[in-house]
């Protein structure tokens, strides 16, 4: 298994957790889902554990905390934050991370920022696969969304992450005692306190959501009258609690509209976390898409 | 539309049939590579004097595949170049399966991986239920005659305006199938109008249309069959793992067809998954060779290494 090393970037005055491995020419950059200070769990580049590993194997990989996520810290104006906030900081990281023949893997939330980053800057990466995000996803006028209704109290305690999890997951298996440790280590960050203390009103969720449509506006404008610059996958679990393989594939279709290179895969009985339960089907397609597009001729690329 | 020449003219052309007896019928095949083994099954049936294909219609899979795998492709019975049934009520998909299910246990292999494009995909699935101790795993390949739903393939391809047994023809058909008609080559359309003249395919087609066998066996067949493996899908009886494999804009397969062959065998088998190409028609394996190899590649692994 090839080392993973952490280090810190000072991503625009913003000190940022990195999970970085592997030395070939070419990489894969995970975006990790659980928008901060709103879900029930402490997302961050921890949840992609033994999936950095395997694809070190090939390939330069890296992973950061996201704002108020993990060991990364909140932004210096203290308030509520947006998708854009969470994109500029991405497309820093990215910057920094300086990563050969990018291939973009976001997670949750983490697709958005994946999709946000492929409209801000498609030369910088090669794809993006959009996996299990409701938030990336068409909503129409959405059903209320009861899966996170009643967290156990203590909120962010080990027992309530644990519920978080196993709330939107198919099985449980993934959820490891390591997985809990990191998660329960992260809500003890001053980051990620700060996160919760700055989005915790309605007012603060309110204005990160509006954010969210606003983004997914942009995209669906954009796969009409121009193009998404960048070949896509969109990657779902058939029994995601959060969002249906309906929304994945409109969200396919959607994007698709004027991005010819792209997939959608639908796995059966995953639920939301699918390359912590299913690592080896994720890892598959993920890698067989790069794979398949840097085999193809660049006749064939109709894009 | 910008002209983009889409043959791959450096690599071999499957020039090198070989044949073999199964159940008296002379059938031929193109075998290839060593390793776990993939066998290819096309899609149609005998009896079409438009367009036909054969076992070269794998030929953008055949050898990148036969790098890592062993590879083969066959020629169905009454199709391309393998010899017709020998009596009337043979022309049946079920024949075809049979046939199909002998010419596998010939190639003394522990379980092979089926992949089967459209009726092939059919005809995958029945072998994969009747026989299962020959299959590893299974790929369905933009299969309407597996989906419950409506495929709308006589729709599309109704009225074709040009000359049965003819290049155009030929070319109507599989321009009325892909996306892309760019991505109809001229070795394909060669290759089709070749097999479609063969005398012995045009016999077929009188069998099948002239002697009326479409309408007394080969459709009734075929409609009794899909009752039975539609119901047998629903009770679990496919065992083994399964990728269904689209594409998104598929004019004679609707992409809901993937989802409701998905919703069949999901409840019973873990390892099911769905693929869906973009800007993808009927013939993924040739529309997007490179990511379909890749991608079936993959499978055909983590199938292996689950044993």
């Amino acid at each position: 298994m090839m080392k993973i090393t952490e280090l810190t970037l000072d991503a625009d005055g913003i000190a940022t957790h990195v999970l970085r491995g592997g030395s070939a020419k070419r990489s894969v950059l995970f975006l990790h889902g659980g928008s901060p200070g709103i879900a029930p769990y402490c997302g961050g580049a921890h949840v992609w554990a033994e999936t950095l590993e395997a694809f070190a194997a090939d390939s330069q990989v890296a992973a950061f905390d996201m704002i108020g996520c993990g060991a990364t810290g909140w932004h210096s104006s203290g308030g509520p934050i947006t998708v854009d906030h969470l994109g500029e900081h991405a497309l820093r990281v990215l910057d920094l991370l300086d990563l050969p023949d990018c291939h973009i893997v976001g997670h949750d939330i983490g697709g958005l920022i994946a999709l946000w980053l492929a409209m801000k800057a498609p030369e910088r990466m090669r794809s993006i696969s959009i996996m299990a995000s409701q938030s990336a996803a068409p909503r129409g006028d959405w059903v209320d969304d009861l899966v996170y209704l009643d967290p156990p109290p203590p909120l962010y305690s080990r027992k309530s992450q644990l519920w978080a999890l196993d709330r939107v997951s198919c099985a449980p298996h993934h959820i490891t005692p390591a997985l809990l440790d990191a998660c329960e280590a992260a809500a003890g960050q001053p980051g990620v306190r700060a996160g919760q203390e700055a989005m915790a009103s309605p007012e603060a969720r309110a204005f990160f959501n509006a954010s969210v449509s606003r983004t997914n506006a942009k995209a669906w404008a954009l796969s009409r009258d121009a193009k998404l610059g960048v070949p896509f996958q969109v990657i779902w679990g058939a029994d995601d609690p959060l969002t249906t393989p309906a929304h994945g594939m409109t969200l396919f279709q959607t994007l698709g509209r004027t991005q010819p290179e792209a997939q959608f895969h639908l796995f059966n009985r995953c639920g939301s976390f699918v390359f912590r339960e299913q690592p080896e089907r994720f890892r598959r397609v993920v890698e067989a898409f790069r794979d398949g597009l840097a085999a193809t001729p660049s006749a064939l690329r109709y894009a | 539309m910008e002209e983009i020449r889409v043959e791959t003219a450096t690599e071999p052309r499957m020039r090198m049939p070989l044949r073999k007896r199964v159940d008296g019928v002379d059938t031929v095949y193109h075998e290839a590579g060593e390793g776990e083994t993939i066998v290819f099954i096309y899609g149609g049936n005998f009896g079409s004097p438009d367009a036909a294909s054969s076992a070269h219609i794998w030929d953008l899979n055949f050898f990148p595949l036969s790098e890592r795998f062993r590879v083969v492709a066959f020629d169905k019975l009454g199709q391309g170049y393998t010899g017709n049934p020998t009596r009337d009520e043979d022309y049946t998909m079920a024949a075809v399966v049979r046939h199909a299910a002998a010419f596998i246990k010939t190639l003394d292999a522990p379980g092979v991986h089926l992949v089967g494009h459209s009726r092939g995909g059919f005809a995958a699935t029945r072998i994969a239920l009747e026989y299962p101790d020959l299959v590893k795993s299974l790929s369905i390949v933009c299969s309407g005659t597996l989906s419950p739903t409506i495929s709308p393939n006589e729709i599309a391809l109704a009225g074709n305006p040009h000359k049965p047994y003819s290049r155009e023809s030929s070319r109507w058909v599989y321009e009325g199938y892909v996306h892309d008609p760019r991505s109809v080559t001229e070795d394909w359309v060669d290759r089709s109008y070749e097999v479609t003249n063969r005398p012995e395919v045009k016999k077929t087609v009188r069998k099948m249309v002239t002697e009326g066998l479409a309408h007394r066996y080969f459709l009734p067949e075929l409609a009794k069959q899909k009752r039975e493996t539609l119901q047998w899908l629903k009770e679990g009886r496919l065992q083994r793992p399964v990728e269904i494999i689209w594409g998104a804009n598929d004019k004679t397969v609707s992409s809901q067809g993937a989802f409701e062959v998905f919703n069949m065998i999901g409840p019973h088998q873990r390892h099911v998954e769905i693929s869906m190409f973009n800007h993808c028609g009927h013939f993924p394996y040739r529309e997007h060779p490179d990511r379909f190899n890749h991608l079936l590649s993959r499978f055909v692994d983590d199938v292996s290494a689950r044993g």
